[in-house]
């Protein structure tokens, strides 16, 4: 179950106050998710200072942090509004503004969570040419088709602070590309056998170990 | 009856059937309801019927649904008697037959729904991956460009497509306002003014990570105390003075080389022209006179210093002097008052009465002194016992608060226990249900044993009334071929006896067709008696207000489908 | 087509024709020698000793005969015409069989190693996958992200020590993208085999020819 510590539970205690009204205190959470999943460029909460510029920017902190702290537990709304209710104590009004919000936003918070982690470079598509060498320097025959192969592979660039595309160009004969594209139909049949188990219900454990298995490593 | 209608409105209510609280038998129901409660027991049995939940108001659409509903329920193998007017105009028995058909044949998927429910993590876990793999095994590829965050957003499932905006995980440190504590004004006036939003203090890419492990960030503190610690430690060791050899030995080269280069250059310079040793000679005297213009303005200050001093003194000196002459004034005056022998009298009397007053004073003091005093005492021993009385009452306080808190605990666990009680209860009354229904069909069955030896009494009975009727049979037969016999022979000779035998054989005809008669008439009254019950059977259907009823929504029907094609003619007209 | 020499060649293998049989095997075993292990000067040494002439020329006809070979591999000639540019050449029948023998031995030899000399390409070596599935990570308890982890090893023929070198490239993808890619890989092979493709592969030939 979820816990939270002392320090947030005490801001959060600012967001169960008066210092903004219901409103307002609605505005506040839907600019929090919009910050957590890059909804809209321009977060300005500055309209929702009033005089109490700190407590405000502390329940923005406190909300935001809480919210993510939900989806990272993947939480379902009725425990998001059982955890306001019991943990926080927040009121009726404001347990519906977070838990209503959450649930509207859930999908796109889990997928930012998601984002989170290193990976390898990742194949988004590929492109592919086929050429005729006809004559080089050194030998005046042809000698079959040249498979110049693209894949597109996308990372994120820690520098540029933005994901970047990276081509890894290569050239293939026929029976190499042959061995390729029968390498890549192999996966896809492994994929296909694992998902044609979610109709034949089998013991857990052989299919996991299946899963775990599966590769030609 | 009631048993069997309370078990039939209970299943009702658990497929969701809205039956009234205040129904308790099928009598109670409706035709609204009727109609209701067959279609949610299809709906159960076969989750691809659909029909709509409430009676329609047009007659002919009534007819429609319950002919589809009457289909249906013959097709589950329903063998009674079933067609639109079953559904629509039922009457108790046979509602109750096609009810506990229909609730046989609800399957009993609820437990199994809940054992899905219950399978534990991998089980789980292991179902979302294949079902993700088939989603995504059948999903059109999509260009990574249209993705957000490498996933479709148009779908309900999150499938990830592209992985190219997974940034690693990285951490900031982010100020944050913590106004329910004390603060100095200057730090609020900060957090007011300058501190920047968190949206504002890290990239996006930052912000979840730093929001959600900020309590698992070290401070700049501790690292920096961190470090000196692993200083120290390491100035402990010996590897400090290996490294302190390690060191020796590069300076020691360092110099070497160094005043080798020194050498170096000692001997270039000899070789210099004069000019630059008239110009290092000028250089020095510049730098001697430089030095000694240094020492002189180090001596002007001293000097200034001293001078201020100085004149600080001059005038403290010239204050006490002031002081000391306004003294002496002061005394001169008193010498000449004192010199004079009336005043010095008056002075000493003046003296004495005041020396009497301080006494008397000091007495009356005292007098109001000491009961203040005493109670002042008495005052503080209150107090201290109050202390130790609030001290022990605090005690008491907490106590008391330790008790509330365990208190509220068992209180805790006792409403977990009552939950797990109740829930128990739940189940333990549908048992004792369940007991009370098998009670019931145990006393059937041996009402039908007992039924059945009393029938197997009669049968019997009756076997050995057909013996004996047999038996008699028989003799009946015997004595009369005999008496046929004897009196056959005696015809030949007798007149009388020729009657006699003529008699004994119409006698027999006769006899024979009696008998024939009655069991003739025995089986006619069986056939009348079936023929009755048949009637009776029928009777109950009330086949003839049926029929009435049947012919009423026929006129219904028809009446509505004059009114449609009127409706449709004036529509053509307009 | 016939092979036509510049008159340096010509000069070069002059020698060769005016003798016997024998030593045009001998050449041709020499030729064989220095296409796999490199000149040897003593074995030069003793043929011009023995054929009486200087060192280079040997060596010039043994360097004109490896040329000569690798002319025939380049423009892969056929039996008629290499006998037709051999006779030219000035070689007699006997000598021209002997050739063609030596030719036929090595030709499959030599054009593989031409075929290495080619531009420097990437060529696919091998492909391993290993099927994962992320099930947790620290900002998400609760996830199950199927994910294919490929190991794909290229090969460059040869690097500037002029070795061949394979290098292990780490990349992933999903089993949307890697539907996707194996389609087209296979499109693209279905591709080389239409018959759209087998023309133009022959129009390219005839061309040549």
């Amino acid at each position: 179950m979820l816990e939270i510590d002392n320090n947030l539970k005490n801001s959060l205690k600012l967001a169960n106050s008066n210092a903004l009204s219901d409103e307002n205190f609605k505005n506040l959470v839907q600019h929090c998710f919009n910050a957590l999943t890059k909804k809209s460029e321009i977060n300005n909460i500055n309209s929702l200072y009033g005089s109490k510029p700190d407590t405000v920017k502390e329940i923005f902190a406190s909300v935001m942090t809480l919210i993510a702290q939900f989806g990272r537990q993947n939480l379902d709304p009725l425990e998001v509004a059982q955890f306001l209710k019991n943990e926080c104590h927040f009121n009726a009004n404001r347990i519906k503004i977070i838990s209503e919000l959450y649930e509207e936003n859930k999908n796109d918070l889990l997928v930012v969570l998601g984002t989170i982690g290193s990976h390898l470079p990742h194949i988004t598509d590929v492109n592919w040419k086929i050429d005729y060498k006809i004559e080089s320097k050194y030998l005046e025959e042809a000698s079959g088709p040249i498979f110049r192969i693209s894949l597109i592979t996308e990372v994120f660039d820690e520098q540029l602070q933005k994901p970047v595309q990276k081509p890894i160009n290569f050239t293939c004969t026929t029976q190499e590309l042959q061995d390729l594209v029968y390498k890549l139909k192999d996966a896809v049949n492994h994929c296909e056998r694992i998902a044609k188990k979610a109709d034949i219900s089998e013991p857990n454990a052989v299919l996991i170990i299946r899963i775990l298995v599966g590769s030609n490593w | 009856m009631e048993e069997v209608d309370s078990i039939i409105i209970d299943s009702l209510r658990n497929i969701e059937c809205d039956v009234d609280i205040e129904i308790h038998s099928l009598k109670d129901f409706d035709s609204e309801l009727i109609f209701n409660s067959f279609v949610y027991c299809l709906e159960v049995i076969n989750p691809e019927i659909k029909f709509p939940h409430g009676l329609p108001p047009s007659m002919s659409l009534r007819l429609k649904l319950a002919t589809n509903i009457a289909e249906c329920i013959k097709d589950l193998g329903y063998r009674g008697d079933m067609g639109y007017q079953t559904i629509l105009y039922c009457d108790e028995t046979e509602l109750r037959r096609v009810l506990m058909f229909l609730i046989e044949r609800i399957p009993r998927d609820n437990k199994v729904t809940n054992k899905e429910k219950e399978e534990g993590y991998v089980t789980k876990l292991v179902r979302q991956i294949e079902k993700k793999i088939q989603e995504s095994l059948h999903k059109p590829w999509v260009p990574s460009e249209l993705l957000k965050f490498g996933v479709d957003d148009t779908e309900k499932l999150i499938l990830r497509q592209n992985y190219g905006e997974c940034f690693s995980f990285h951490t900031e440190v982010v100020k944050l306002p913590k106004t329910l504590e004390q603060h100095s004004e200057i730090l609020k006036n900060y957090w007011i003014h300058s501190l920047p939003n968190v949206t504002e203090q890290c990239s996006f890419y930052k912000l979840v990570p730093s929001l959600l492990f900020s309590d698992a960030k070290f401070l700049q503190k501790h690292l920096l105390m961190n470090k000196y610690d692993v200083i120290k430690n390491l100035v402990k060791e010996d590897t400090l003075k290996k490294y302190e050899e390690s060191s020796d030995n590069n300076i020691a080269t360092l110099r070497q080389v160094a005043n080798e280069n020194i050498d170096e250059y000692e001997h270039q310079t000899e070789s210099k022209l004069p000019l630059e040793e008239e110009m290092e000679r000028i250089i020095q005297e510049i730098k001697a006179i430089s030095k000694s213009k240094l020492v002189m303005e180090k001596e002007i200050k001293t000097a200034g210093a001293k001078l201020s001093q100085i004149k600080d003194d001059v005038i403290q000196q010239g204050e006490l002097l002031k002081e000391s002459q306004a003294k002496v004034q002061l005394k001169k005056k008193a010498q000449a008052v004192l010199s004079k022998q009336e005043n010095l009298i008056k002075l000493k009397k003046i003296v004495e009465s005041g020396s009497e007053r301080l006494v008397e004073l000091a007495n009356q003091w005292h007098s109001v002194q000491t009961p203040l005093l005493n109670e002042y005492r008495s005052l503080i021993n209150n107090h201290s016992d109050q202390e130790l009385k609030i001290l022990e009452e605090n005690e008491k306080l907490e106590k008391i608060q330790e008790k509330n808190k365990q208190i509220v605990n068992e209180i805790k666990e006792k409403e977990r226990l009552e939950q797990q009680l109740l829930n128990e209860f739940e189940r333990i009354n549908k048992n004792v249900n369940r007991s009370a229904y098998t009670k019931r069909i145990i006393e059937i069955i041996a009402n039908i044993k007992k039924q059945e030896e009393d029938i197997k009494k009669i049968l019997n009975d009756t076997r050995a009334v057909q013996k004996d009727l047999n038996n008699l049979n028989g003799q009946l037969e015997r004595s009369f071929t005999l008496a046929d016999e004897l009196i056959f022979r005696d015809a030949k000779r007798e007149e009388t006896a020729r009657k006699a035998y003529k008699l004994l054989a119409t006698l027999h005809s006769e006899c024979n067709q009696i008998v024939q008669t009655v069991t003739d008439l025995g089986v006619m009254e069986r056939e009348a008696r079936n023929l009755q019950d048949q009637v009776d059977i029928e009777l109950s259907r009330e086949t003839a207000s049926k029929l009435e009823r049947v012919l009423y929504d026929l006129s219904e029907v028809k009446k509505e489908n004059e009114i449609l094609a009127k409706q449709i003619s004036k529509q053509q007209i307009n | 087509m016939l092979l036509s020499l510049n008159s340096d060649h010509k000069e070069h293998l002059s020698l060769l024709t005016k003798q016997p049989v024998e030593v045009l095997v001998d050449f041709c075993k020499l030729a064989i020698n220095l296409i796999q292990s490199g000149p040897e000067i003593k074995l030069y040494k003793a043929a011009a000793q023995k054929l009486e002439v200087e060192l280079t020329v040997i060596q010039n006809c043994v360097y004109g005969l490896v040329n000569l070979l690798l002319q025939f591999c380049k423009y892969n000639l056929n039996e008629s015409d290499f006998r037709d540019s051999v006779l030219t050449i000035g070689f007699s029948s006997e000598q021209q069989v002997i050739l063609n023998k030596f030719y036929q031995s090595k030709k499959k030899e030599i054009i593989e190693i031409l075929e290495k000399l080619e531009v420097n390409d990437v060529h696919y070596n091998n492909l391993e996958w290993r099927f994962e599935v992320e099930v947790s990570s620290r900002s998400l308890l609760h996830r199950a992200d199927p994910i294919v982890a490929m190991n794909l090893n290229l090969k460059r023929p040869h690097n500037t020590d002029g070795f061949p070198t394979v290098d292990s490239i780490f990349l992933q993808t999903d089993p949307t993208n890697l539907v996707h890619i194996a389609k087209e890989l296979e499109n693209c092979l279905q591709q080389s085999r239409s018959r759209h493709f087998r023309r133009i592969q022959k129009g390219l030939c005839n061309n040549n020819n």
